[in-house]
């Protein structure tokens, strides 16, 4: 029989060499904390936004699909938008690489988008007569990649976070850490507090986008202010994560007003802003 | 320490590049499974991310990181109730590579059929060396529960794994 200390020696043999693509680990830990920061602050805390990165069921390869969609602008609706946006931030240095030497591809080249042009295409991409404005600092969004943003479509304002980064390793091994994984989580989340009479159900899909690659289209849970949002993450064959966030409401500068049922625009609308090509890291 | 935030920031990569690789090696004991490891790290991670400031003032990140990891793990166990994956599908989550590999799916298998709360005390122990007490802290429970859910897991294990010596040491 083994003695308690050969189980010991046996345990930390078999932890000794596994080395889980930290970098990876750690960039992803701080965007979502990045996002969660804000959402938390408004009540929306929870565990729940895990689910989101659940296991790697859908796992996929970027070998799998077309070659790379050219970044390149489209023509979106017609833009009728105002800006109260600040000075330009101060530039950033863009996601941390993977490593894992199996995928065949490297992360898009271009530099990761200042706030200004995410804004500018942004608005280039919704409805006229709508208003768009930059949520300032210490709230708002810092840096390249991301924005946040309040949205005012004449029906109400509401909060869209939006971020665009390069993910870099992509595999069929199933042994690499670093495959982005999506998933829906099952059950569905559970609303925290009353949802809006009139507000969408929750909802979570996730499909493969022929042309261009997998995305997940959620309507979230309700936070305990009946806050809830859209919630698309979109992970391109060209190694670009494009994730958007459109609330029902607004945040007043911390916690979170709801302003209407629902988040403007519809499913479609948003999933076509996170699907242009346009958006790159 | 300056009052520009993004020194915060740093502070947090520091810690989570120095610690996620210990952080996840006991996530994917208790878990058995990479992807939910990964799950278990990015989720602490991020937790500890958001709480930073506080976490840090109070000089308590790393019981801070270990707590929540146990916690969500104990806190997903209860949800799943059935929800283990069966030990076939260990190998295809991520072994990272054929190095101790044989032993590792073995003791996986085995620390698999401890109860959540007796492994998480066993790989705390024995694998990120907390006392007693700090695991005790860490479960919000008494050092002589942590004895016991230690002495019968390990006791478990030495069942499951006795006949699998020759395996270990050959």
């Amino acid at each position: 029989m083994l003695n308690d200390r050969e189980i010991a020696e046996l345990l930390q043999r078999a932890a000794a060499d596994l080395h889980p693509a930290v970098d990876v680990l750690v960039s992803r830990a701080e965007r979502q904390g990045r996002r969660r920061r804000r959402w938390r602050i408004a009540g929306i805390a929870g565990g729940n936004a895990l689910a989101v990165m659940a296991v790697a069921a859908l796992a996929y390869t970027a070998s799998s699909y077309q070659p790379s969609v050219p970044a390149r602008p489209v023509p979106g609706l017609a833009a009728g938008a105002s800006s109260s946006s600040r000075p330009a931030p101060k530039p950033t240095p863009g996601p941390t690489p993977g490593t894992t030497p199996s995928s065949g591809k490297s992360a898009p080249s271009q530099h990761p988008m200042t706030q200004r042009q995410m804004l500018r295409l942004l608005r280039s991409l919704l409805p006229a007569g709508s208003s768009l404005s930059i949520v300032p600092p210490p709230y708002g969004a810092t840096g390249r990649g991301s924005l946040e943003v309040d949205y005012n479509d004449g029906q109400g304002e509401a909060d869209i976070m939006l971020d665009v980064t390069a993910f870099t390793t992509v595999s069929t091994t199933p042994t690499s850490s670093a495959v982005i994984p999506l998933t829906c989580p099952h059950p569905l989340w559970t609303n925290e507090g009353t949802r809006p009479a009139g507000a969408l159900p929750i909802s979570c899909q996730v499909r493969h986008v022929p042309g261009i690659g997998l995305e997940r289209d959620a309507v979230m849970y309700a936070d305990s202010f009946g806050f809830y949002g859209i919630n698309i993450y979109l992970y391109r064959a060209d190694h670009t994560e494009v994730f958007i966030q459109v609330g029902n409401g607004y945040f007043d500068p911390a916690l979170p007003h709801v302003d209407r049922a629902r988040p403007p625009g519809s499913m479609a609308l948003w999933e076509a802003v996170v699907q242009n090509p346009a958006w790159h890291a | 320490m300056t009052a520009n935030p993004d020194d915060g920031q740093q502070d947090f990569r520091d810690f989570a590049m120095a610690r996620a690789s210990q952080l996840f090696r006991i996530a994917y004991l208790m878990s058995g499974d990479w992807h939910e490891a990964e799950d278990l790290v990015q989720s602490t991670l991020t937790k500890l991310f958001v709480a930073w400031g506080r976490v840090q003032r109070r000089g308590s990140v790393d019981t801070y990181a270990r707590r929540v990891l146990v916690n969500t793990y104990l806190s997903q166990r209860r949800l799943r109730r059935s929800g283990e994956l069966p030990v076939a599908d260990i190998g295809d989550a991520g072994a990272p590579s054929a190095v101790d590999a044989a032993l590792r799916m073995t003791l996986l298998a085995a620390l698999r059929e401890l109860p959540a709360r007796s492994r998480a005390v066993v790989i705390l122990r024995h694998i990120d060396d907390q006392s007693v007490d700090s695991v005790a802290q860490l479960l919000g429970t008494t050092p002589a529960a942590v004895k016991s859910l230690n002495a019968r897991g390990l006791s478990r294990l030495r069942e499951l794994l006795g006949a699998d010596q020759s395996l270990f040491f050959s």
